[in-house]
């Protein structure tokens, strides 16, 4: 995400966390506190594991609880009826938990919601996956778009190996590929890309800008916000009324065509903009993120990069690993207990928001030895939470990891080594609740023959 | 800097009911052998638990009625990307005036 929008957001980029040295300094949503993270983390681990956030629950009157262990998200994650998502009609004790209004009455807009997205109980989430999804980004279709992918890569290493031999990595190669990427998968125009950008960072500006583990924006930010997400909206809507007419070979032509088993019917133009809402919020940031990531892992430890060098075998199990230790979605609230529940003798009411940490899990020792250390032969590489697991395991993960295995395979091919550029790096990360590198500069040089 | 002097305290209204040995509670399965540290009390069934939503599903493969307009995409959408841009609502900053909702 560029650091340039509407409101004034320097206070927050520019702060300076302290590293917390106890668990009365631990503030994982404090101003700065991004750059200490791990070390929070492991202040979690071993003195409270389960940390209660007061009043930030999904009603003024219930809490929310921030969870940091690998087990315990595991299994909150597998039980999708004990821990639905706010604000689902899954969420069995009162559909619309979690989206109650101010004065606590449940919200009829919330039954709405649930009443017209594709997923509004568990069997209809498995089916939107499989047979919406998964054919175009998951593990089962994102294969296919592999000439597509390194054709982009390519040419993104054209535009800079001749052209000297350092380059600012997130813009010139991290940023531009997921959303070239995209942009194609969807069929929207590549000649759009700059103002999709900018449509993009709208809809991750809360996890970057919001406050605490709610993610919550001032009134102007929102209404700047929605003016950015409708006029995206608008532009969504034009692509589909296309698509209707003049199908393509294309997920928005597939949505547009495409008869929903699960409902025996196909899908009206506001289904379609939902999952290519979901589609476009989920395939830019966070793999830009995690290839930024494994840059400076690789930037930074030589070693590591001529191993990759002498066996390309090892780019995948790298890939995993980068992703494990620099989890470019930290944690989300996308939890919350339909029941009394127990964690670790924390008592958790009904109603209790969850924050979980999926970066704080994959850096558990409890789960993985080492856990600050690239290690390609760990036995548990694929296991981490990047993605989360269960149902609800990211839908894109598929075209995700193909990016960043083509990414990596390319650049060990074309380059012969990559190096930190010295002075100019702060290593400085961006707000909110993502894990995202503002820039990275990197020396180069040309792989020979 | 959070307060967690009452770490284990909960004074929200939806504090659970007291957790000793005697109230029914199960367990998540083991993880590598360790044993998980959730106990989920169950409590008697609720009989108004809406464990599924309503959905859209055709008999005759018919479109639902549609509503059109950015407050109607909203609604097509997961609420959770969603939270703060409901027009009209206490969610929302403003309603728009082709607002449906």
């Amino acid at each position: 995400m560029t650091q340039s929008t509407a409101s004034d957001y320097s206070e927050m980029i520019n702060a300076v966390g302290k590293c917390p040295i106890d668990l009365g300094e631990v503030d994982l949503f404090g101003a700065g506190q991004q750059e200490h993270w791990p070390e929070s983390y492991k202040i979690l681990h071993e003195e409270s594991p389960v940390q209660r956030i007061p009043g930030e629950g999904s009603t003024p009157d219930t809490d929310g609880f921030v969870i940091t262990k690998y087990q315990d998200i595991y299994d909150i994650v597998r039980d999708p009826q004990t821990f639905p998502q706010p604000g689902f009609a899954g969420a069995d004790g009162g559909g619309t938990a979690g989206m109650s209004t101010e004065d606590g009455e449940p919200s009829a807009l919330a039954d709405a919601m649930a009443l017209n997205t594709l997923r509004p109980n568990l069997e209809l989430h498995k089916a939107h996956r499989i047979e919406l999804t998964d054919p175009w980004v998951g593990a089962t279709g994102a294969p296919r778009h592999r000439p597509m992918v390194t054709k982009f890569v390519d040419q993104l290493i054209d535009n800079w190996i001749d052209k000297g031999e350092e380059i600012e990595f997130v813009e010139d190669f991290a940023a531009p590929l997921p959303q070239l990427v995209m942009t194609t998968i969807l069929g929207w125009p590549l000649e759009d890309i700059d103002i999709l950008r900018k449509w993009g960072q709208a809809q991750v500006r809360r996890f970057v800008y919001g406050k605490g583990h709610r993610n919550i924006m001032s009134d102007e930010e929102e209404l700047e916000n929605a003016r950015d997400l409708g006029e995206f909206m608008e532009y969504v809507q034009e692509q589909v009324t296309r698509k209707r007419r003049d199908p393509q070979e294309d997920m928005t032509s597939f949505l547009t065509q495409v008869t929903y088993k699960a409902m025996n019917r196909k899908l009206t133009d506001n289904e379609v903009i939902g999952v290519l809402f979901g589609m476009h919020i989920g395939g830019l940031e966070t793999t830009q993120y995690a290839i930024a990531a494994e840059a400076e892992l690789l930037a930074q430890n030589p070693e590591l990069w001529r191993e990759l060098k002498a066996d390309r075998s090892k780019i995948r199990f790298f890939a995993e690993e980068g992703m494990r230790i620099h989890a470019p979605t930290q944690g989300l609230s996308t939890r919350m207990a339909a029941k009394d529940v127990e964690i670790r003798g924390v008592p958790i009411p009904k109603g209790s928001i969850l924050h979980l940490r999926y970066g704080a899990a994959n850096l558990d020792a409890e789960e993985f030895n080492c856990p600050a250390e690239v290690d390609l032969t760990r036995p548990n590489t694929g296991r981490h939470m990047t993605f989360s697991q269960g149902i609800r395991v990211c839908p894109g993960a598929g075209i995700s990891r193909l990016e960043q295995n083509i990414a990596w395979e390319r650049l060990v091919d074309r380059l012969e080594t990559i190096e930190l550029a010295p002075g100019k790096n702060d290593f400085r990360h961006q707000p909110g609740i993502m894990l995202g590198l503002w820039e990275l500069h990197l020396q180069f040089t040309k792989a020979t023959g | 800097m959070r307060d967690e002097s009452d770490h284990l305290a909960n004074p929200g209204l939806g504090a659970p009911k007291p957790q000793g040995d005697e109230q029914a509670f199960r367990k998540p399965p083991p993880l590598h052998g360790r044993e998980s540290h959730i106990r989920i009390f169950e409590g008697e069934p609720d009989p108004n638990a809406k464990l599924y939503g309503k959905t859209q599903i055709s008999a005759d493969g018919a479109l639902p009625r549609e509503e059109h307009g950015p407050s109607a995409v909203l609604k097509a959408l997961d609420p959770f990307w969603t939270r703060g841009i409901i027009p009209g609502t206490s969610n929302g900053p403003e309603k728009p005036a082709d607002s449906q909702v």
